[in-house]
């Protein structure tokens, strides 16, 4: 196919045409689009920190999750050495009410710090104390200071002696059996 | 580029910034005027080449010094500009489908009186046709350099270059078709363009 040349008026009229409507002068480079991507770019020295970061974090986590579990065994060890010093069996060695009624004043201090209410609500369910009580609560009026140790109520108490048997819910069925 | 189709200027030193802002300052007004004939508006043409030169930018650190960077930029920017009449068009159907059944809203005033009828023209051809056809009659590259310049085969450009004719001579006037050069036309040189590009 032959390679022809526009004359020369169709080349005037190409050019009008394309220099007409668009602006020829280029703006400056620190003005084009591109210079504001030019700070974007992270530099090599910026990856490797980050990668360097990124490395080290991963290993702390590892070693926290999957390393010797000295801190969890440390914290167990202390836990048991503080319960054995206040004297563990707290909770399991429950004084039995029949040493409770007949305690004298030398038991009461110790009564008195291993917390009366836990032992009033371990006493009821576990042991059967109204056969014991019961001769007890006929006498009574005449044995004030065993009185308030046997009520788990702090009622009778502060009656004192004045009808304390009678007024008393639990006792009375029980005596009358 | 040279005759050969040869980078002639700067070593183009990729991921330099200076290189690059010398090759922006080349090769603008060319890129400009190639993409004002694609896409048939200034302000599009603009945008475009500016969004072919943040593309390059980005690429500019793997770019290959082998390559020419003038040909290299031209087919980021026609690509650029071939995705934005995609686009347009895609637009344009959708504005259609829009307006069924509404009155429709003629043509923009504004846009005839900027657009000329020639850039009209250029803009209705296939992309790289138009920019074939600006890069040989305006800029003044012979079909060897076009085809150095964009990766193509001499052949393909003349072929692209008398399907242009034929169709802006349909929309033009017959002087669009061209004349045979002459002996006296034969050794004109056209001028070049003001973007650096010089013969070897």
């Amino acid at each position: 196919m032959p390679d022809r040349e526009l004359p020369e008026h169709i080349r005037r009229q190409l050019s009008a045409g394309l220099d007409g409507g668009s602006p020829l002068v280029a703006p400056l480079p620190s003005q084009a689009r591109f210079a504001a991507l030019h700070g974007a770019t992270p530099s090599p020295r910026w990856r490797l920190r980050a990668l360097t970061v990124a490395v080290a974090a991963a290993g702390i986590v590892v070693v926290a999750l999957a390393g010797p579990p000295q801190p969890r065994e440390w914290v167990v060890q202390t836990v048991n050495g503080i319960s054995r010093q206040v004297g563990v069996p707290a909770g399991s060695v429950t004084p039995s009410p029949k040493e409770q009624s007949t305690t004298s004043g030398e038991q009461k201090p110790n009564a008195a710090a291993e917390s009366p209410e836990n032992h009033e609500a371990t006493a009821e369910p576990a042991g059967s104390p109204e056969p014991e009580e019961s001769p007890d609560g006929d006498d009574a009026p005449q044995s004030g200071p065993a009185q308030p140790q046997a009520s788990p109520t702090p009622g009778p108490s502060d009656g004192g002696g004045d009808g304390g048997g009678d007024h008393s819910p639990e006792p009375s069925p029980s005596s009358g059996d | 580029m040279g005759a050969d189709g040869e980078a002639t200027s700067a070593v183009s030193r990729p991921g330099n910034r200076d290189d690059f802002d010398r090759l922006y300052r080349e090769n603008y007004p060319r890129l400009l005027r190639t993409l004002y004939a694609i896409t048939g508006d200034a302000a599009a043409a603009e945008d475009c080449v500016q969004e072919a030169f943040v593309k390059a930018w980005r690429a500019w650190p793997r770019f290959r010094p082998e390559r020419a960077p003038e040909g290299w930029l031209h087919q980021i920017a026609v690509n650029t500009a071939i995705s934005y009449r995609r686009r347009a068009k895609l637009r344009s159907v959708g504005e259609i489908l829009r307006r069924l059944g509404r009155p429709g809203a003629g043509t923009d005033p504004g846009d005839a009186a900027t657009r000329s009828d020639v850039v009209t023209a250029l803009a209705g051809l296939p992309p790289r046709v138009a920019a074939d056809f600006v890069l040989r009659y305006h800029h003044g590259y012979n079909n060897r350099e076009i085809a150095r310049l964009e990766g193509v085969s001499e052949r393909t450009v003349g072929a692209r270059l008398a399907q242009a004719r034929d169709e802006l001579s349909r929309r033009l006037g017959p002087g669009w078709r061209g004349e045979l050069p002459t002996s006296e036309t034969a050794g004109v040189h056209f001028p070049r363009e003001r973007s650096g590009v010089r013969d070897a």
